[in-house]
């Protein structure tokens, strides 16, 4: 019974995609009859993705991006949740930090991007970026989760005698979960957006950022095209991944 | 022996809500507070429990004593099931014991969100009595149940406290007789 659900879901999402294909087909070659300038097919995009894959370097490439967004968002999440733990603990810190992550929240992509790049060497930028992107979600998130979270329940078990470590293990940590969850699902999609946007606007070496930059440069549009299927590919794997690791972990695992 | 000595409480800046109070609870006594709602009985039950501190006064419990409560509300863990409620604070097996002689033998792989009103409460009830405790706190405990249920829940009470001490707050006179608890008058 759940295999069926689960293929008949798989399936009924795969049709979507599939309709939406159909339609950029259609859009595309409608459009090629009225443009000066074609815009690329599925199949086209396939090509070109075809062509691009079977060279080591792009690979490496994917890999890289990976890498620096990864590495921003992990930062990024450190840093959130021992913020706002602590901005939940201490109302000083709270007042203190407050104007900061306000900024940070406020400020567009492109004007951080090029005021990091100031002070950042190029290869960092995207992870500063992601990091700058990511902070103030995840720090909303488990500020969220921790003004939300059912103190009563904390003062519960410490009437039955549970130690301070065990509450925030046990009671704590898992009630603010759903919280955290729906923070670190939109931070990962925002994280791709803004570490791509980085790599483009300050044109990091071995880049799929650089990539995109040169396809559009070189008016290879099906590559550009095929390059956004990747990163799709990426971002969902990514909250796919993310997705999965809650399932496993159950409530009492955070 | 728990000693309220001399105690004055009241929320913030209010005005005192106890002023004065003094009781004297030698270990193994069963007690029962009673007064209209609003005067103070889950005061004293935090008190008690030192989840307050009196403006003046003392509380002295003895050292290392372990309480096991119901507070007012369930305070159930929501993503946990009854038996793992019940067993937060004590083994599966004694857990489920209890709330098989509570009537919760058929709910035990359910989450709280799916019983009603009156199980929540015996599984609240399930998870204190489980615990190994030298106190019993009940906060109007018994409040909400069927006359069947209550039957059920009394008697669990009373062969769980035994010797040790028993201190709760109720409405009801038949339940602290019941328990053989003292009655007293806020």
């Amino acid at each position: 019974m759940t295999i069926s659900i689960t293929v008949r879901k798989t399936l009924a999402n795969g049709a979507a995609v599939l309709f939406w294909v159909v339609v950029w087909q259609l859009a595309a070659m409608a459009a090629n009859r009225t443009l000066l300038l074609p815009i690329p097919t599925p199949a086209d995009t396939l090509c070109a993705l075809a062509r691009m894959a079977v060279k080591p370097d792009f690979w490496l490439t994917v890999g890289m991006s990976l890498l620096r967004i990864c590495a921003g968002f992990a930062l990024a999440f450190a840093a959130g949740a021992l913020g706002a733990a602590a901005s939940a603990q201490w109302s000083l810190f709270r007042r203190l930090a407050a104007p900061p992550i306000q900024l940070i929240r406020s400020i567009p992509v492109a004007v951080f991007t090029i005021v990091v790049f100031l002070w950042v060497s190029r290869p960092y930028i995207p992870s500063v970026i992601v990091f700058l992107t990511v902070l103030p979600i995840v720090w909303d998130g488990v500020e969220n989760g921790l003004e939300n979270a059912d103190r009563q329940l904390s003062e519960m078990a410490r009437t039955f005698g549970m130690g301070r470590w065990e509450i925030l293990r046990r009671i704590t940590l898992p009630g603010i979960r759903p919280h955290v969850a729906a923070a670190v699902t939109t931070a990962l999609g925002f994280a791709w957006k803004s570490g791509i946007a980085a790599e483009v606007i300050c044109r990091t070496e071995g880049s799929l950022g650089d990539l995109l930059w040169s396809g559009k440069a070189s008016v290879s549009y099906d590559e550009v095209f095929a390059l956004t299927v990747v990163i799709v590919a990426c971002s969902t794997l990514l909250q796919r991944l993310s997705a999965i690791g809650r399932e496993r972990g159950g409530h009492d695992t955070f | 022996m728990i000693r309220f000595d001399r105690v004055t409480f009241g929320y913030g800046l209010s005005a005192p809500l106890l002023r004065d109070f003094s009781l004297e609870l030698p270990s193994g006594r069963r007690i029962c507070l009673m007064a209209p709602s609003g005067r103070g009985k889950t005061t004293v039950l935090r008190l008690l429990l030192g989840l307050e501190r009196p403006r003046r006064g003392s509380v002295t419990r003895p050292d290392g004593i372990r309480f096991s409560t119901v507070f007012q509300e369930d305070r159930l863990l929501p993503w946990k099931t009854v038996t793992e409620n019940a067993a937060l604070f004590s083994d599966k097996e004694t857990a489920c014991r209890i709330l098989t002689q509570l009537g919760l033998g058929d709910s035990l792989d359910a989450l709280p969100k799916t019983l009603s009103g009156g199980m929540k409460r015996r599984a609240a009830l399930g998870r204190a009595l489980a615990h190994p405790f030298d106190a019993l706190v009940l906060d109007e405990a018994l409040t909400g149940l069927d006359p069947a249920a209550r039957a059920q829940c009394l008697r669990a009470i009373n062969d769980a406290v035994g010797p040790r001490t028993l201190v709760m707050s109720s409405h009801s006179e038949d339940d602290a007789a019941a328990l053989d608890a003292q009655i007293i008058t806020l």
